[in-house]
């Protein structure tokens, strides 16, 4: 039984998950060995570790796989780094001044639900069909994201810690540098998390556009081959890796705001 | 008037026979509400003086407006009527001038014990020798030794406190203002930080304003009880008190004068108009 606020601990945790991994596999290897799906529609896990070791020796369209995780990887995080230094800095501003947040408000709602997809051509036309229109549609579905939530967590600092600031006599930057940045950091360090976990999504859609490389683009195309297995094997790619990405900031988030929670 | 940062103490500062240290003048509160338009009137026409050095205590039931007063005299709230006046000149906004304590610790977890001990003289710009000197010396009275490095979410709830505590009179504000900081520790923490509270304000002269609704709180602590009557609150009841110090919280639980004390309060606190 689960009572709540307790967890398994750390070791636990992961003993359950991996046996809960390790099910799941064997469930998907022996439907592929009872023949219950055809391997177009299901390929068995140990074909698609096949294709991956093809893959690893012979590249796929003559690009080696781990180029393609890379191309994915480093477009990604170009548009991560741009979004989280134009957005944090826009959306604490909008967070401290009611004025300039009333005035962006608008945009940013109706951009921030917009499905990027539906701005390829828009990309297209302006940017063209290089590097920068793919990294233009990951900062945008991630910059919002980082923008909305930064504002959010600026708004919602304790009254008490302000009142604590002013009382000791703050000035108006002490108060935000010494009392509403480090309060508001854990939630803008969850705004991000989320902001990139929401970028990631978008890496497909950014790879339709006239790629010849990266996880997303080598989906696409091999799926116009009919070959499952390669989609497969790259949808599998990009969960790791965004799964990876996200650990990374959680330990980033855990050694820059040790505090968060504990209050 | 340094305090703790120099060692010229503040009693020092201070002349007897002087003007009051705070003066409500009058005061009301009334909170605005969206449903009616006429609001909640927290405080109506509040008029006290408070001596320099005294160490009062506002009683009352919560909701009386007790921690409105206390907010207009931080200078967090703007009353919508009459005025506060520190040392004869009118509050206009927060200051280190009046230190506050709160009824949670309010500490910054971002920084180690020491840290949030030296906030304020940090933000001031004080010379950093001056500071850790001072924190010293309220790290030893508030028996914080060996924890200056902790996290404040390290340490037990009283412990806490004493580090607000002990960041509220680093700087010796010459006027500290408590909104029940104890309120929410165990009975015998509760009465050791009395007791510690009474030990350092002995040392400094700081005139405390002290909001409880705990009548023996109240008791151990105050040189003034000011009974506050039920929502607007207005001043119901003024008692000086007649117990010498020290007190010694084992000999007033059976001290005739002190039940005798105890039972008025409670009775006038249990009338419903606190007629007096």
């Amino acid at each position: 039984m689960m009572r709540p606020g307790q967890g398994l601990g750390p070791a636990r945790t992961a003993a359950i998950g991996l046996v809960s991994v390790a099910a799941f596999l064997l469930a998907w290897h022996l439907c592929g060995r009872l023949g219950l799906f055809s391997p177009l529609i299901l390929p068995p896990p140990e074909e698609i570790w096949i294709s991956a070791l093809e893959l690893l020796e012979g590249g796929y369209h003559n690009v080696p796989l781990w180029r393609h995780v890379l191309v994915s990887l480093a477009r990604a995080l170009a548009a991560f780094v741009l979004a989280v230094a134009a957005g944090l800095p826009l959306g604490l501003a909008m967070g401290l001044f009611p004025v300039l947040s009333s005035a962006l408000e608008p945009f940013v709602q109706f951009l921030r639900p917009l499905p990027k997809i539906a701005l390829i051509p828009l990309a297209i036309l302006w940017l063209g069909i290089g590097e920068v229109s793919k990294i233009f549609l990951i900062f945008l579905s991630t910059l919002f994201t980082v923008v909305v939530g930064s504002a959010a967590s600026v708004r919602g600092v304790d009254l008490s810690k302000i009142r604590l600031g002013q009382a000791l006599g703050a000035s108006s930057l002490q108060l935000v540098l010494h009392f509403v940045l480090p309060s508001a950091l854990p939630g803008i360090f969850t705004s991000v998390r989320l902001a990139i976990g929401v970028g990631w999504t978008t890496l497909i859609a950014a790879e339709m556009v006239a790629a010849q490389s990266g996880m997303g683009w080598m989906v696409m195309n091999a799926s116009s081959y009919m070959r499952t297995d390669l989609v497969m094997l790259g949808i599998i790619l990009l969960g790791l890796a965004g799964y990876l990405l996200d650990l990374a900031l959680v330990r980033v988030e855990r050694l820059a705001v040790p505090w968060a929670g504990k209050e | 008037m340094d305090g703790f940062l120099d060692d010229g103490s503040l009693a020092q500062a201070r002349r007897p026979g002087q003007d009051p240290a705070i003066s409500f003048d009058g005061v009301s509160h009334r909170y605005p509400d969206r449903r009616d338009g006429r609001g909640t009137e927290a405080i109506a026409d509040f008029t006290a003086d408070i001596a320099p050095g005294a160490l009062v205590c506002l009683l009352g039931p919560s909701g009386c407006g007790k921690s409105t007063l206390l907010n207009v005299l931080s200078g967090f709230e703007k009353p919508s009527g009459g005025r506060v006046l520190v040392d004869g000149l009118p509050v206009l906004g927060p200051g280190p001038d009046r230190g506050v304590v709160f009824q949670e610790p309010n500490l910054l977890p971002w920084r180690t014990v020491l840290g949030n001990i030296t906030l304020g003289p940090d933000l001031a710009g004080r010379p950093r020798e001056q500071t850790l000197r001072a924190a010293r010396r309220l790290i030893g009275l508030t028996g914080l030794t060996g924890f200056e490095r902790h996290a404040p979410y390290e340490l037990s709830g009283g412990m806490r406190q004493r580090v607000a505590l002990a960041r509220a009179w680093i700087s010796g504000p010459p006027i500290l203002a408590m909104d029940e900081p104890f309120g929410a520790l165990d009975a015998q923490t509760r009465i050791s930080m009395q007791e510690l509270l009474v030990d350092i304000w002995g040392g400094t002269g700081s005139t405390i304003l002290f909001v409880t609704h705990d009548v023996d709180e109240a008791l151990f602590l105050a040189d003034r009880i000011m009974i506050l009557g039920p929502r607007p609150g207005r001043l119901a009841k003024d008692i000086s008190s007649p117990l010498p110090r020290p007190r010694i919280y084992e000999n007033l639980v059976v001290d005739p004068v002190y039940a005798g004390l105890k039972r008025d309060i409670l009775l006038s606190l249990r009338q419903p108009d606190y007629s007096i």
